[in-house]
């Protein structure tokens, strides 16, 4: 087997983890995630072998999924665009875990009937879990507030996720479309912070393209963007 | 990564009758977003009605006074303001007949987009004061756009305590806390305009009425 067989297959094979834990692969992210690997190349590799499947989102979105996975609705699309942002499209990155490394990592921890999207960071050396959850129906503040009350609930009646937030070692994170809605979640999430939780605000402009693109049926459209595109502009900002 | 449907204009528009005020006129929106052509402002609106994010209204309202500076300026650690006069001023300040005005609101879909509280169409009583609000937004975007970008409307701030009433904005600093209070004061009472001023005291708020 030449190295670079060898190679590609690395490259394959972590492609595929990336497309299967985030349920989509977006070529950008796949670079921030993977920039050992020549993406570009290995998805179309993928792609020939009939192994991913190329999608084009009617935002414009580029997107790869496993074949034989269901197509994925716009909520779907959503939601997974907006914990890969916030999991690996800024620095440092926030691996995103599945239930069977969960378990490998916190054995104490996992129980069914959790919800998914767990996901690891560093602060100040220790290492963190959080759980990420998408604002892509754009749900009212109070009715975030009373989702977030439900999931601290559920984690709180297990032990060991008592301890972790005892110790400061476990947080939400909540990623909105606007900052403006960040702005005004923040404060109204802080008064939770009395469970031990901690609860952060990440937004991501991006995502109003998918949440509620602004069709031109009638090219109905007198002034163009003044920036070329969004992958141009800040596309994130979380703040604790 | 993806195509922009958004220009900065649509976020900047829908921010503001989301964010900042509940309702702005056409001649407003023509006024703070000024268009290339007048035909621009038209299809624009139409873009985003058409896209649930605003909705269009027909009332027959007095227009509001169109004052370039407030009508009183309060601050921290002065005299107590006239409120006789006040009152007088506040009240004698609508002479237009009434006419027929086109405004927009935001729908719930752009409110709860942006996580505002806004999405309600204004009651009948509100609609002057509502208005006015709508003239200093417009000043302060023609005028005093850095201090514009940091007006927080009642809809964006956080709730209330029950039975206290946010006033209609405040100028916010770096950390979101409110440095300065903007209140319509439509066709407020003596009564009224007491009690504002009674909660700008105790909040350690320097004020503009408009």
């Amino acid at each position: 087997m030449s190295p670079s067989t060898i190679s590609q297959k690395k490259s394959d094979s972590a492609i595929l983890r990336h497309i299967r834990r985030y349920r989509f692969g977006v070529p950008e992210f796949l670079a921030r995630d993977l920039p050992e690997h020549p993406v570009d190349l290995t998805l179309g590799r993928l792609a020939r072998r009939r192994c991913i499947r190329q999608e084009l989102h009617s935002s414009g979105l580029t997107y790869f999924r496993v074949m034989g996975d269901r197509m994925a609705s716009d909520v779907a699309l959503t939601r997974a665009f907006g914990i890969m942002d916030f999991c690996c499209g800024q620095s440092p990155k926030r691996p995103l875990i599945d239930h069977c490394e969960l378990q490998q990592y916190f054995p104490t921890l996992f129980r069914h009937g959790l919800p998914s999207a767990h996901y690891l960071t560093s602060v100040d050396g220790q290492t963190r879990l959080g759980h990420v959850r998408v604002d892509a129906v754009t749900s009212r503040i109070d009715r975030i507030l009373s989702r977030t009350c439900q999931l601290i609930d559920r984690y709180r009646s297990q032990p060991g996720f008592r301890e972790l937030m005892a110790s400061h070692q476990f947080e939400m994170t909540w990623v909105v479309a606007m900052e403006q809605k960040a702005n005004r979640l923040r404060p109204a999430l802080a008064a939770l912070s009395t469970s031990g939780a901690i609860i952060r605000v990440h937004f991501v402009p991006a995502l109003i393209e998918l949440i509620s693109p602004i069709e031109s049926s009638s090219d109905n459209r007198p002034d163009q963007p003044t920036t070329p595109s969004m992958a141009a502009r800040p596309t994130h900002h979380s703040r604790p | 990564m993806m195509r922009r449907t958004w220009t900065d204009r649509d976020l900047e528009l829908v921010d503001a009758l989301t964010c900042r005020v509940r309702v702005l006129s056409f001649a407003q929106i023509a006024e703070g977003w000024p268009p290339v052509r007048q035909s621009d402002i038209r299809s624009w609106l139409v873009r985003l009605v058409d896209a649930g994010l605003v909705q269009r209204l027909a009332w027959n309202v007095q227009l509001p006074p169109t004052g370039t500076i407030p009508l009183f300026t309060w601050k921290l650690g002065t005299a107590l303001p006239d409120f006789s006069r006040l009152t007088d001023q506040v009240r004698s300040r609508w002479k237009q007949d009434i006419q027929p005005c086109e405004v927009f609101v935001a729908t719930k879909k752009a409110a709860k987009l942006f996580g505002s509280s806004a999405g309600r169409i204004p009651p009948v009583h509100h609609r002057n004061h509502d208005l006015l609000l709508g003239v200093a937004l417009v000043h302060y975007r023609r005028w005093l756009p850095e201090l514009a970008a940091h007006w927080r409307g009642e809809d964006a701030m956080p709730m209330a305590e029950k039975g206290v009433k946010n006033p209609d904005a405040f100028l916010v600093d770096e950390e979101e806390r409110p440095r300065r209070v903007i209140e319509s004061a439509g066709r407020y009472s003596r009564e009224q305009l007491e009690d504002f001023h009674q909660y700008c005291v105790e909040s350690q708020l320097s004020y503009e009425l408009w």
